[in-house]
């Protein structure tokens, strides 16, 4: 989902820039201090989640959300007030952050604004991919899929069933995955977050396949394998 | 190697998961950006300028979460949200007691910086 940030203080719009670089499935689209910027920016980009702030200097975030019309993308309302929950309710966002706030929380309101669109025909990502095998595309249901590995300028797509090699890039498969389902826990390795068997130190294990983890990865793939578990 | 005494950097280190340059950048925006905020509320508070007292605390906030001083946010909380209730001499004490302490934090700032510098 192409993110865009509005949010009027600096150091909260690198921090959730972070996040956003640190989360599969979502891509940084830009950031900007207030809504007039935002406005611009929705009206000539596609822009599927926006993390909005609240209380901005030219205008209430909620105020412009008065203003996009229907198709709208999905809306995470971020602010330090509590008391603006309630209110946020009415205009259908698909979740609210109160500052400051976890890694988990943050997840859960990416995971929920992935669902809403996942539940949208308008938006929803589809649930398969086509590939070019020799000179045949082919189609993979991503509910198939177990782990994809990189091969140097290839990319194998483990299935239950066969083994795919691809000309494709890890980054563009890593866009196609939905994040909470998929995860690229290592530069050569995104795995099916439902088919990990165990996590034995710094890998993990799916079928008889062992996958290392990167040190960087691993907190996020604890805290998604806790929501799975959770939900 | 530095051991800050006014700022606690382990939120920033987890958020930064282990990119120094992000941690480099926080620092860098609450050390550009709190000394004019500050000005602004002790100019606010001295003059009894409510409304500016408020959205400037409100400002200043986050940024005292990040380098782990939320005793300092708590302050400014109470002020963004209880001008009507303080005195002004209650007000300029919480004031220079946020002052003084952001005086050393940003002296910590500034030296955590050199060494995530020279690394």
């Amino acid at each position: 989902m192409q993110s865009l940030i509005v949010d009027d203080d600096e150091m909260v719009r690198i921090d959730i820039e972070k996040r956003i670089r640190n989360m599969p499935g979502l891509q940084f689209a830009g950031s900007c201090a207030n809504a007039t910027e935002a406005a611009g920016i929705l009206m000539n980009t596609k822009i599927d989640l926006v993390f909005l702030d609240v209380q901005l200097p030219d205008m209430n975030g909620l105020q412009l959300l008065k203003l996009l019309d229907n198709k709208r993308p999905n809306i995470i309302l971020i602010t330090s007030k509590k008391e603006y929950a309630a209110e946020a309710f009415d205009y259908e966002v698909a979740d609210f952050l109160v500052k400051p706030f976890t890694d988990e929380r943050f997840l859960k309101a990416v995971l929920r604004a992935s669902r809403i669109r996942q539940s949208n025909p308008d938006t929803a990502v589809p649930d398969h991919i086509f590939v070019r095998v020799n000179s045949v595309l082919e189609k993979i249901n991503l509910a198939d899929i177990l782990f994809i590995e990189a091969l140097a300028d290839y990319v194998q797509i483990q299935t239950h069933k066969q083994r795919y090699v691809v000309h494709a890039t890890m980054k563009s498969l890593e866009q196609s995955l939905e994040s909470g389902r998929f995860l690229r826990v290592h530069n050569s390795y995104i795995v099916r977050l439902d088919q990990i068997a165990r996590i034995e130190d710094n890998s993990i294990v799916i079928g008889d396949k062992l996958i290392p983890v990167s040190r960087a990865k691993l907190k996020l793939l604890l805290e998604q394998i806790n929501l799975l578990k959770n939900q | 190697m530095n051991n800050p005494q006014h700022i606690d950097l382990g939120s920033l280190r987890e958020m930064a998961r282990g990119d120094n340059r992000f941690i480099e950048k926080m620092l860098l925006v609450f050390s550009e950006n709190t000394p004019s905020l500050l000005n602004t509320l002790e100019t606010s508070v001295r003059e009894n300028q409510q409304e500016t007292i408020a959205v400037t605390a409100h400002r200043m906030q986050p940024g005292f979460h990040y380098v782990g001083r939320n005793d300092i946010r708590e302050m400014l909380h109470t002020l963004e949200h209880k001008t009507a209730d303080l005195s002004a001499d209650e007000m300029l004490g919480i004031t220079r007691k946020i002052s003084s302490e952001t005086a050393l934090i940003l002296t910590d700032i500034h030296e955590t910086l050199t060494e995530l510098r020279s690394e």
